[in-house]
């Protein structure tokens, strides 16, 4: 195995061809997707009929995936505010995820998407949309430092031109797919 | 596992690791196998070009500038090397379906009893989730049963929330009319395409 030492050119390469890459449009939620909840209070009379409204607890909409099993120091946020990810934890578009000398971490996005990370690393997750209704959306992933492994979902399998994984060198696109990337940081 | 040379492997990675030593890579990618067997492939670019890798356990390596190049690993290398990687996959997700009443969104008698067994499933997981997608069959417009569907897997996740899993951890997909269990022509009444499906992860 070569080792990582050495000293390494920044390249702005990444982020020079993240711009060229295309934009998902048209994949917002739809508009009518109701606010109140429904539960099932009594055999309704017609076919397929609409369920009497109930408000209940509402979803954390803003949560895009769920920590697994977390081993060692793993932490969610940035450096100044982080906090230390526990299973069941939620992970937020554009969160910083990252991991000490002992620590790995796996996360399921929305959509099915399995992160896993391996010790010190540093991810952004930096775009994530996902319509459950449609399966359509797009996913940006920025390993900044280390490895993970990426198993991947529905998104992928979808859209696999909108899924993507940048390291400071290169872009990762993938074809229904299980992979690991490990980069070193960007000097 | 092909280990019939490893000396030679060895001496011959110690000496690429002395050739390289100047233009150690960067970015390393590993393609896995699927699980399934299924042939997959990544694509990783650069400045310089774009290297497709479509092998189990081939490597594309991304020197600091930008250059591309290929390998092979091995499944034991890829342990010894990414043992975190490898040890903390989730087990496989699990998969129940529930029935409804004729013509209700009130989950059958056998499909509620199930409810028990789903939520121990979930709560036994390291960060278990719940997701619930309803489903409907093709009587009506897209835009109504997916509306519907959603409702209806809102039904079963209140339930669900009823038996003390966790609010946050539960999520209420409407797939509508796009996954049929029973195909069927439009505006065709299909009680069996009336469900929720649940995915333990």
């Amino acid at each position: 195995m070569q080792t990582f030492s050495g000293t390494k050119l920044a390249l702005p390469l990444a982020a020079a061809l993240w711009l060229a890459l295309p934009v998902a449009g048209a994949q917002t939620m739809p508009a009518t997707a109701p606010t109140a909840v429904v539960a099932p209070a009594g055999p309704a009379a017609a076919a397929e009929a609409t369920p009497t409204a109930v408000a209940t607890t509402p979803v954390n909409d803003k949560r895009v995936g769920t920590f697994k099993q977390v081993k060692g120091e793993s932490w969610l946020g940035k450096s100044d505010a982080r906090r230390p990810a526990a299973p069941g934890d939620g992970v937020l578009e554009t969160e910083r995820v990252n991991t000490g000398p002992q620590g790995a971490a796996t996360i399921t996005l929305k959509d099915g998407t399995v992160l896993t990370m391996g010790p010190n690393s540093t991810m952004d997750l930096s775009q994530f949309k996902y319509d459950a209704t449609t399966q359509k959306g797009h996913f940006a992933l920025d390993l900044l430092q280390g490895s993970v492994r990426v198993v991947t979902g529905l998104l992928a399998k979808i859209n696999p031109d909108l899924f993507k994984i940048s390291t400071p060198t290169s872009v990762v696109g993938v074809r229904g797919t299980d992979f690991i990337v490990e980069t070193q940081a960007a000097q | 596992m092909n280990r019939s040379r490893p000396l030679f492997n060895a001496l011959a990675l110690l000496a690429l690791a002395a050739l390289l030593s100047a233009c150690a890579p960067a970015t390393r990618v590993t393609l896995l196998p699927q699980a399934d067997g299924t042939p997959s492939a990544v694509e990783v670019t650069t400045g310089q070009g774009v290297q497709r890798i479509s092998q189990p356990y081939q490597v594309a390596s991304v020197s600091a500038r930008g250059a591309l190049s290929v390998d092979t690993t091995t499944a034991d290398k890829v342990r010894e090397t990414y043992p975190e990687l490898v040890a903390l996959q989730p087990p496989a997700p699990e998969r129940f379906t529930l029935e409804f009443e004729p013509g209700t969104s009130q989950l059958t008698a056998d499909s509620q009893a199930q409810l028990a067994t789903v939520v121990a499933r979930a709560q036994a997981r390291a960060g278990g989730e719940i997701v619930v997608t309803g489903h409907t069959d093709r009587q009506g417009a897209v835009e109504a049963n997916d509306r519907l569907s959603l409702q209806r897997a809102q039904a079963v996740r209140a339930l669900l929330i009823e038996r003390g899993f966790k609010a946050d951890l539960i999520e209420a997909v409407g797939r509508g009319e796009r996954e049929p269990v029973v195909p069927t022509e439009d505006e065709v009444i299909e009680p069996r395409n009336r469900r929720a499906e649940l995915l333990v992860r």
